[in-house]
């Protein structure tokens, strides 16, 4: 019960108008439909630099929460899912909506966020700090082969394609590379004086997430129609709370999936709200209502994606592997308030650590109570232009990068990184991997390097870095993920193939029929 | 010219680039045991490049859809004024100062890529109304109040 001692530093002045701001803002970005919750908190990153640690984490972990919620109010008023996460809950909201009873919904959608959100903090708090002390045991061939996994497994589970994604962190890794040797000190890969320092991780997290996310906003700016909002109809908050409520079965089937996808790393919200809204609906006296307008769809999906974000802190703040893209860029986060994920998070700042979990609780309340009154009037959120939110991000993404070490060069590799991302994720690749591997990377060649070294002194480095429970239980998770991913991958590709054939053997079919009733 | 009709060959073409330049930056004429990690890196690139390759040309048949070219991937037209005034706003921030620079990047974006027309009076000064407002909101939070640093040139 140690989180206790910390509850009271959450609600200063300071810490809880921050958490207010977080969350509105978080509530607002997420509901524009284009704008991610990852690029959302990249983008706040700069912004927390010059804070204390704890206000800095505070902030992006209210804004974490707020965003995945808000993400609903476009899913179900214009049926644009706000993010991945609630593409589940755009199945039975949006036709909610449809009905009059988009308000009704919202309410649902907050009610569920807020249960699911709770569940998912309660198994953060009680299960990091155990995990924590097994990363006591890790020495620099365990901590290699964690910073592989972590790449590994966001390269493949999170991508649609298992090459592209493992290229997508391997080439993360090779740009984390460049500046200076962290061992001999020399420079490597220095060809414009731009480079001397190397990337930067919020330059890096900004131009990755943000510059195409501007791209496209103004790619489809033009072309881009006023999408239909539905009315938000008239309904009553304190009915739509308790009857939510009342929806047992729907709160712990979506939060208990919630929380086993959360844990999973680099599985992420989309799955967790998928698979639940999938099972509620399986478990459902009523399955036929499911897509017409069932609150307990809503109800699935909005509890998961929400359980979803406490527990996809677990991995992470212990063995420094995302649960989920957001939690990826979190990483960034932490790192610059020079905190590392492990056994230290929670003895030497363990007062910044708990006083940061501590507020993603007191967060589900605000987001609660902010989620529940721009129900009513988040008609307006939809209407923002396109030309002026890519103005916005754009503009704050040079301020964010720039303020940071007051460095001209990080503007220029944000930039540079977002275009290339821009085309990139045109072919297929992903910013999740590429950032984690500019992220992890440093780290996963600083105790590879240790690890040479004290293998070459002992037995050899390929038998220090393959021998003991630890590496070989990862050494495993790695081959595992990358196996059941690309079995995954084949197993859709056939699908695809069958599909593709019975629709080119439907199509003879159509035309042998057309060509005898010609002849006929 | 069949590699550049489909996402899944452009794709295999570029990250054969990359696996090229990967190779040839972090083994010709670098030291071994500075360059030892990206040489790994460059190896895994290029192991995972040729697969990609082969899966494309094993999959070129099946599955590869050919209405997904690049040009049509990508919406040049629109895309091209956005990525010169982005050019022009990161050359002159250091030179006019980053306030300045913003504001006439802002509104240029506004201006480009709003829906209405351009010549459109009314619109326009709402455009300019709102990069004013959100210029004034940065500046007044960030340099009165935060006091954090931002480029500075001939203006602030």
């Amino acid at each position: 019960m140690e989180f206790l001692n910390y509850f009271g530093n959450v609600f200063t002045v300071y810490h809880m108008s921050l958490l207010i701001g977080g969350t509105l803002a978080g509530l607002i970005l997420g509901a524009l439909p284009g704008l991610s919750p990852t690029m959302a908190v990249a983008l706040m990153i700069p912004f927390t630099f010059h804070m204390e640690p704890a206000a800095g984490l505070i902030l992006l972990g209210a804004m974490y929460t707020a965003t995945v919620a808000g993400g609903a109010i476009s899913a179900i008023l214009v049926n644009v899912p706000g993010a991945p996460a609630n593409i589940a809950t755009a199945l039975d909201g949006h036709k909610l909506a449809g009905q009059g009873r988009a308000a009704e919904a919202l309410f649902y959608c907050f009610t569920s966020s807020f249960v699911g959100g709770i569940i998912g903090i309660i198994i953060l708090i009680f299960f990091t700090p155990p995990l924590a002390k097994l990363a006591l045991k890790f020495g620099p061939t365990e901590l290699f082969w964690i910073a592989i996994l972590g790449i590994t497994i966001i390269g493949t589970i999170g991508s649609k394609s298992v090459v592209m994604g493992l290229l997508s962190g391997i080439i993360g890794i090779a740009l984390s590379t460049i500046g200076a040797n962290p061992m001999l000190g020399e420079d490597r890969f220095v060809y414009n004086e731009h480079l001397e320092s190397g990337i930067h991780i919020v330059a890096a997290l900004i131009g990755l997430f943000a510059i195409p996310q501007v791209l496209n906003l103004i790619e489809k700016s033009r072309d881009a129609k006023d999408a239909a909002i539905h009315d938000l109809g008239e309904s009553n908050v304190l009915k739509a709370v308790l009857y939510n409520l009342t929806r047992i079965k729907a709160l712990s089937i979506g939060s208990i999936i919630g929380v086993i996808v959360g844990v999973i790393p680099g599985a992420g919200g989309q799955i967790a709200g998928l698979v639940a809204y999938d099972q509620a609906k399986k478990l459902s006296k009523n399955p036929d209502k499911f897509g017409k307008g069932e609150p307990d769809g809503v109800i699935a999906a909005e509890s998961a994606n929400n359980a979803m974000v406490g527990p996809s802190l677990v991995p992470l703040l212990t063995l420094s592997i995302p649960g989920s893209p957001t939690a990826a860029v979190l990483l960034g986060g932490l790192l610059i308030h020079g905190l590392f994920p492990g056994p230290t998070l929670f003895t030497e700042h363990a007062e910044v650590t708990w006083t940061f979990i501590n507020s993603l609780l007191v967060a589900q309340v605000f987001m609660l109570i902010i989620g529940l009154i721009l129900s009513r009037h988040s008609g307006w959120i939809m209407k923002v232009p396109a030309h002026f939110m890519a103005a916005t991000i754009f503009i704050l993404a040079v301020f964010g990068t720039y303020s940071i070490q007051s460095s001209y060069s990080d503007v220029l590799i944000m930039a540079t990184l977002g275009v290339f991302m821009y085309f990139g994720s045109k072919l297929g690749f992903s910013p999740a991997p590429v950032v984690l591997g500019i992220i992890l990377g440093p780290i996963a060649e600083d105790n590879f390097l240790q690890g040479k070294l004290i293998g070459e002194a002992s037995d050899g480095v390929f038998n220090y870095f393959t021998s003991g429970v630890l590496n070989i239980t990862m050494i495993t998770l790695v081959v595992l993920s990358i196996g059941y991913s690309a079995y995954s991958e084949a197993k859709m590709n056939k699908l695809k193939q069958k599909i593709l054939a019975d629709k080119e053997r439907n199509n003879s079919n159509t035309q042998k029929d057309n060509n005898t009733q010609g002849a006929v | 010219m069949i590699w550049f009709k489909s996402k899944e060959h452009i794709a295999a073409l570029v990250t054969a680039g990359i696996a090229t330049l990967a190779l040839i930056t972090s083994f010709y004429k670098t030291d071994a045991e500075v360059y030892l990690f990206p040489r790994i890196a460059a190896v895994i690139i290029t192991l995972l490049a040729v697969t990609l390759i082969i899966k494309v040309i094993k999959n070129t048949a099946k599955t590869v859809n050919f209405s997904d070219s690049l040009p049509k991937l990508i919406k040049w037209k629109t895309l091209l004024p956005g990525l010169a005034v982005g050019f022009i706003y990161l050359f002159l921030l250091e030179v006019v100062g980053f306030y300045v620079t913003s504001f006439f990047a802002y509104f240029s974006i506004c201006v480009i890529y709003g829906r209405c027309d351009m010549t459109n009076r009314k619109r326009g000064i709402f455009k300019l109304v709102v990069s004013t407002i959100f210029m004034i909101v940065l500046f007044l939070l960030f340099w009165n109040l935060l006091h954090v640093r931002t480029p500075t040139g001939w203006l602030i």
